[in-house]
């Protein structure tokens, strides 16, 4: 048995996934799947971070762990040997737990909320990006930064892919950095997009990344110069006159290509070498927050709360804060041949 | 010119709006962009049938016109698909039209000659209404094609003079029909043939302008469709269909109206995009940040060792359960 949906076969489902039992109990702001086994790392604006362990073939998940910030904890990431999540909050504080041992450390601080960390197992570092304007480099052991490196502005958004590393900062500025030689970026750009800049996703190739902004666009950018001029941007989450945020972007492990999510409530897969949708889905009813493909692609987590885009007013009304195991099919997220045009 | 004049090779040219094309691949292409195009998600059929069947099943919704067809040729249920399946009596109409309307490379030309004056419109006019008059049976051998073709043109851009000298009483007839008075037409940074046809005439190339147009066209309503500016009134003549003078300020009107209603309607839809969240300054996240809620204080610090007391009775509550599932 997998994770239950309805078959319509139209072009875009509603989505009848499994929910996960105990989800957070506010906003969820980041999830990410264990590099090694399914287990599911959620955080939430309810400060702490919940540990899942997903079972595709039963088709269920249960509560492991939790540990908490001291305010709400707003991304979470793995090692790469499964063994520890990493945590970025609020608090200003980049927290480590050992799922072996469940002790939980500090591990990283900044002068301003830690909005994205990653894991770097190539160098066995932990990049956190803030609104203090800084990325900083943390080895676990190690009470100091290894390394700080100065953002021109606020970072919203931070994907890596050795020894790619992509940071979207406001402004939409977007920063380039080649982790061999990471305290100074490789390039220095605006975001092809023209408004802010809320998600960036690399490309598993590492030759580029996809970047989401509030006005229901991506951007597909090649990193070198000769592949520059095949970048493109497409819309997506709209309806009617409505422009939606596109609030995270996950790319397939296996295939490529890759998922955006936004704050209308719909997710949708994408192939972006054949410029193509290759499945739609109908909204959740509330915002999408966060979404992770699994280890190798078979299970597609989205976080179904609501994410601010109406501001205060919405979030009486909104209670729902949920996480939603999708069962991947093949052909949903294999790489389509390019259409005729 | 010569050489052309055996040459009876007919141009795969699309069905629903009457343009020719290099080759039928091509045709198929301009098909599937133009008129089988879904218009809710621009995913393109091959066929008018398999339009009204995606939009059907994915979008629930009914269609029942092609779109960017011309009047009359709207209907879903023929079936086309590049020079299959058209119509032997429109096939007919087509070919001899070509026939009767070979155009010379000069008139291509001249056909693009668009803007025209106010007095040379009322020139053509006077010339048209005069020939109306002097041939009210048709003339199939009719030796100016580019004529009527540019008088023509003339609604979609300029529709107000045209509809008010042409609802004009008095206008003397012109004593002969030449092309002549079309050579001032071509004003001063003219451009080439076409350029400056592209942006509004989505369909009609004006390279192509004249020759492949033969329809028989039902009424004189069809002459107004402003996304086929470049339909020549010619076939009029061909088709021994004599145009009643007055009745073609009417449908002009409409065509004023509709290309009016055309830019209300961009105008809404384009100030009418709404973006949910639209400070393009702070992210959701930092304006959610600054919620009460979620500032730290003394006593939201004893929440949080709260927090963390439940948390672990939480954990060892999901151990306890982990155990049972094992």
């Amino acid at each position: 048995m997998t994770y239950n949906r309805n078959q319509q076969g139209m072009l875009s489902e509603n989505p009848k996934d499994y929910e996960v039992p105990q989800p957070p109990t506010d906003g969820i702001s980041g999830l990410s799947f264990c590099p090694t086994n399914d287990y599911l790392a959620v955080s939430s604006w309810d400060n702490n971070v919940r540990i899942y362990e997903t079972n595709q073939q039963v088709g269920s998940a249960v509560g492991k762990s939790i540990y908490a910030h001291e305010k709400p904890a707003l991304c979470v990431t793995w090692s790469k040997d499964g063994l520890k999540v990493f945590s970025g909050g609020a608090d200003n504080a980049g927290r480590c737990f050992d799922i072996t041992t469940s002790q939980t450390i500090q591990i990283a601080a900044h002068d301003q909320p830690i909005k994205c960390i990653k894991y770097v197992d190539q160098v066995n570092l932990v990049a956190t990006g803030s609104w203090d304007k800084t990325i900083k480099y943390w080895d676990t052991r190690s009470q100091t930064p290894a390394l700080t490196v100065n953002l021109p502005e606020r970072c919203y958004a931070m994907d890596v892919n050795y020894p790619l590393l992509v940071v979207g900062t406001a402004e939409r500025q977007v920063q380039i950095y080649n982790l061999n030689n990471p305290s100074t970026s490789y390039k220095t750009t605006q975001s092809p997009l023209k408004w802010q800049t809320r998600c960036i996703a690399c490309f598993t190739s590492g030759n580029g990344y996809a970047i989401g902004s509030i006005e229901g666009r991506v951007g597909i950018q090649y990193i070198e110069e000769k592949e520059n001029q095949t970048s493109f941007s497409f819309k997506c989450h709209r309806e009617g006159n409505n422009v939606f945020s596109v609030n995270t972007i996950s790319f397939h492990p296996i295939y490529g290509t890759f998922s955006t999510a936004g704050s209308d409530g719909t997710f949708n897969f994408w192939d972006k070498d054949s410029k193509q949708r290759l499945k739609g889905f109908n909204s959740v009813g509330a915002p999408i927050s966060a979404t992770a493909f699994n280890r190798n692609g078979t299970i597609f987590a989205y976080a179904a709360s609501y994410d601010w885009s109406k501001g205060y007013l919405q979030y009486a009304t909104s209670t729902k804060n949920a996480i939603y195991l999708h069962s991947v099919k093949e052909d949903d997220v294999k790489p389509k041949p390019a259409k005729k045009r | 010119m010569g050489k052309k004049k055996n040459k009876k090779v007919i141009r795969p040219w699309c069905w629903y709006c009457e343009r020719d094309f290099e080759d039928e691949k091509v045709l198929i292409q301009h098909q599937k962009a133009k008129h089988f195009k879904c218009p809710h998600c621009n995913k393109k059929l091959n066929t008018a049938g398999g339009m009204v069947v995606h939009v059907a099943q994915v979008h629930k919704e009914t269609i029942d016109t092609v779109p960017n067809a011309i009047k009359g040729r709207e209907s879903v249920d023929v079936e086309i698909f590049g020079m299959e399946g058209i119509p032997q009596q429109d096939a007919m109409a087509h070919a001899q039209s070509l026939e009767n309307n070979q155009p010379s490379k000069k008139m291509r030309t001249e056909e693009t000659s668009t803007e025209l004056s106010s007095e040379e419109i009322k020139k053509q006019l006077a010339q048209h209404q005069a020939m109306m008059q002097n041939n009210p049976q048709g003339n199939p051998t009719f030796p100016f094609p580019a004529f009527p073709t540019a008088q023509q043109s003339m609604p979609s851009l300029m529709p107000h003079q045209y509809s008010q000298f042409y609802q004009r009483p008095g206008v003397p007839p012109a004593p002969t029909f030449q092309p002549g008075p079309f050579r001032p037409n071509l004003l001063p940074g003219q451009t080439l043939p076409g350029q400056p046809w592209r942006p509004t005439t989505p369909v009609g190339t004006s390279l192509y302008g004249t020759a492949p147009y033969g329809v028989p066209i039902p009424s004189p309503n069809n002459l107004q469709s402003t996304i086929f500016p470049n339909r020549p009134v010619n076939n009029m003549y061909q088709q021994n269909v004599p145009i009643p003078t007055t009745s073609t300020t009417v449908p002009d009107s409409n065509a004023q109206q509709e290309s009016a209603n055309n830019q209300q309607n961009a105008q809404k839809s384009a100030s009418k995009v709404v973006l949910v969240y639209n400070d393009n300054e702070v992210s959701m996240e930092e304006k959610r940040a600054e919620l009460e809620k979620y500032k730290v204080s003394e006593e939201q610090l004893s929440q949080v060792h709260a927090i963390d007391l439940f948390s672990q009775s939480r954990t060892t509550n999901l151990k306890g359960r982990v155990g049972v599932m094992g």
